[in-house]
């Protein structure tokens, strides 16, 4: 039997001196280039401004995070980490890297631009105005500085809209068109009686409100609010198409709420409002009304909040026989599909408890609507509405109907509006309402037109 | 030097090792990405050692911060924490292991201001992140936030704020909650925990 090979034998001349120097010394030449090339970010920083010069901030912040445990502490490779991560949306990751640079390098102006920049994204306006004032202490290029007043013009924006948040008022200047001013019927329903014309008339409109919040603790707060409007309409009998005096319409209205709510766990939030109003036309008392709400508000998801209300409303008529009371239960849904669209969805039940014998009697009414609006850019969107309402009255109408009182009421709403420097607001509005009924005398149908402006302070 | 005296120099250094094996077998929890100032790292037997850009801590490590100091750490997921001056946090729970499909991050804040970027964990798994202090425990649903934790003796950092725990989201959502109640923080709000039996936001 031949020997067996001694393995300690070949290890030896595996090992030996001539071949485990070169081995040696391969291995630390390697080990130092990889030092070498690991130790210096720029090959990757310059990829990654190449990417971001082509617009693929994910690419290059991708890249520069998959090597931040390395480079961590490099000012360069901080600097366009911070940078790619912003491009990228990651303000998060951006704050890391972006202070580790002015940790070692506070006069990095470009770094502190960026970091204020992040600040800012993340609403955190006293950080990035703190960052701003020291880069003004620091002399910056005109180019800088054009770029520190955007961004301090920014955060300025950022505050009013908190200001208006608990604060705001509103002036409204209305111009319109309507084609049946008095919802007049389409018919009487009584043979040999013709339906009556219906009042087309312009109409100007200024409508003013204002709301105060008072933030009572951290999770209860007192919503304040009052609103007034006046409504002329044009035309007053004299035209040469024979209308009728649409100035028996005008209206005077006003009315305030105060609510309180109590938020429950940021997610959701209980509420109980208390309303009244007052409506005049043509400068006598129509009707007005003191009503009590509550309401339950739940954040249901990120995009969906859901509510539900149930309320009760006095209503005083001038005309005695038509007061009731009124309860209404409701459920709502806003979905936020994107960015761009809203989703509203409400279904309601009212009823009406006469108080001294309406025609009519006491009234039931579901009601289904909803609307959708898409911001197509930034400051302008688009709405679309549409409600449906069915109504039954409880008792028969006398002589000469002698029928019970159903209505089916449509009502559709194109809407348009801009917003400018979030203080300005147009508007524009087409809308088209059309009721049939059990009752001819309740039919009509109106469409209007509208253009408004508003001013906010 | 041949084979079989390499071999016998070798085979005490091998096992001095695996003896050792059992003294690092706490479960390696991340590194400090960057550090400058008094940064020190406290084991579970308040045995300190310096903490510096590359130190690596454990499990059930703290990570204490001394004046004009600012520490940023890198979890095993990803997720990074920043301290500053003055701040005592704790790993307290750091497990990721894709393959063993195993995702738990839990931290506690004894004193002192700290931000965090959430990394693989909580964006696979949010219910398995979570951060506390001794008056809240902040679930993070959220990618960024800050918390700062004010103890009964205040903190020079912070001289104007009233005891207790403050968490501002920055960015997703965090729900904060102790034995009192629960509330869900929404980006750019702050809300503050004073004390353990008060649920968070509903105390002065």
């Amino acid at each position: 039997m031949p020997p067996k090979a001694d393995p300690v034998g070949q290890d030896a001349m595996i090992l030996n001196r001539p071949f485990l120097r070169l081995l040696v010394s391969s291995a630390i030449a390697a080990a130092f280039s990889v030092q070498a090339a690991l130790a210096d970010p720029t090959t990757l920083i310059s990829a990654a401004k190449t990417e971001l010069a082509a617009g693929n901030a994910d690419a290059a912040f991708s890249a520069l995070q998959a090597e931040e445990a390395r480079y961590a502490g490099n000012i360069e490779f901080d600097y366009w980490l911070g940078l790619a991560a912003n491009r990228a949306g990651k303000s998060g990751r951006a704050m890391f890297a972006l202070e580790r640079v002015l940790a070692q390098k506070p006069e990095h102006a470009a770094a502190r631009l960026e970091l204020a920049t992040t600040y800012a994204r993340l609403n955190l306006g006293e950080a990035a105005r703190r960052e701003l004032d020291i880069l003004d202490g620091q002399n910056p290029p005109p180019a800088a500085r054009q770029q520190i007043a955007q961004l301090r013009h920014q955060l300025g924006l950022g505050d009013q809209a908190r200001r208006l948040d608990k604060r705001i008022a509103f002036v409204t200047l209305e111009g319109g068109y309507d084609d049946n001013v008095g919802s007049y019927p389409k018919d009487f329903g009584l043979p040999g009686l013709p339906g009556p014309d219906a009042i087309e008339s312009p109409y100007g409109s200024l409508s003013a409100g204002v709301r105060q919040r008072v933030d009572l603790q951290s999770n209860q707060r007192l919503t304040l609010s009052l609103n007034g409007m006046v409504k002329r309409n044009t035309d007053d009998g004299s035209d040469p198409l024979g209308n009728d005096d649409a100035t028996q319409f005008d209206q005077d209205f006003v009315g305030g709420r105060a609510e309180w709510s109590r938020d429950l766990d940021g997610q959701r939030e209980i509420a109980v409002g208390a309303d009244l109003g007052y409506l005049q036309l043509d400068g006598e008392h129509y009707y007005s009304y003191l009503g009590a709400d509550a309401e339950w508000r739940e954040q249901a998801t990120a995009e969906t909040r859901v509510l539900l209300t149930f309320g009760l409303r006095d209503m005083q008529f001038e005309n005695d026989s038509y007061d009731n009371l009124m309860s209404r239960l409701r459920g709502g849904v806003r979905h936020r599909l994107n960015n761009a669209w809203m989703l509203n969805g409400d279904i309601a039940v009212e009823y009406e408890a006469q108080k001294n014998q309406r025609p009519g009697g006491d009234a039931v009414r579901a009601i289904l609507s909803g609307s959708a609006s898409w911001l197509f850019l930034p400051n302008q969107r688009l709405t679309g509405d549409l409600s449906y309402a069915r109504t039954e009255y409880s008792t028969e109408y006398g002589a000469p109907f002698n029928d019970t009182r159903t209505d089916d009421r449509i009502v559709v709403g194109v809407q348009w509006d801009k917003t400018i420097r979030r203080l300005w607001q147009v508007k524009a509005r087409a809308q088209y309402r059309d009721q049939d009924s059990t009752l001819p005398t309740y039919t009509f149908d109106q469409t209007s037109g509208s253009v408004s402006l508003t001013r906010y302070f | 030097m041949n084979a079989k005296r390499l071999f016998h120099v070798s085979l005490p250094v091998l096992l001095l090792w695996l003896v050792s094996l059992p003294v690092h077998a706490a479960v390696e929890a991340g590194q400090i990405l960057f550090a400058r100032g008094a940064v020190s790292i406290v084991d579970a037997s308040e045995a300190a050692r310096g903490g510096s850009t590359g130190s690596v801590f454990y499990e059930g490590d703290r990570v204490v911060t001394g004046s004009n100091s600012i520490v940023q750490l890198r979890l095993s997921d990803g997720a990074l924490t920043a301290l500053r001056s003055n701040s005592d946090y704790q790993i307290q729970r750091q497990r990721f292991d894709e393959a063993a499909d195993v995702y738990e991050q839990a931290g506690r804040l004894l004193s002192g201001w700290m931000r965090s970027v959430t990394g693989a964990i909580g964006a696979r798994y949010p219910g398995n992140v979570s951060q506390g202090t001794s008056v809240a425990t902040i679930g993070i649903r959220g990618t960024a936030y800050q918390i700062i934790h004010v103890p009964e003796e205040g903190l020079p950092e912070f001289p104007n704020l009233l005891p207790g725990t403050y968490v501002y989201l920055e960015e997703g959502q965090v729900e904060v909650s102790n034995q009192a109640g629960s509330r869900i923080v929404s980006p750019g709000q702050v809300v503050r925990s004073a004390r353990a039996e008060c649920g968070p936001g509903t105390c002065s």
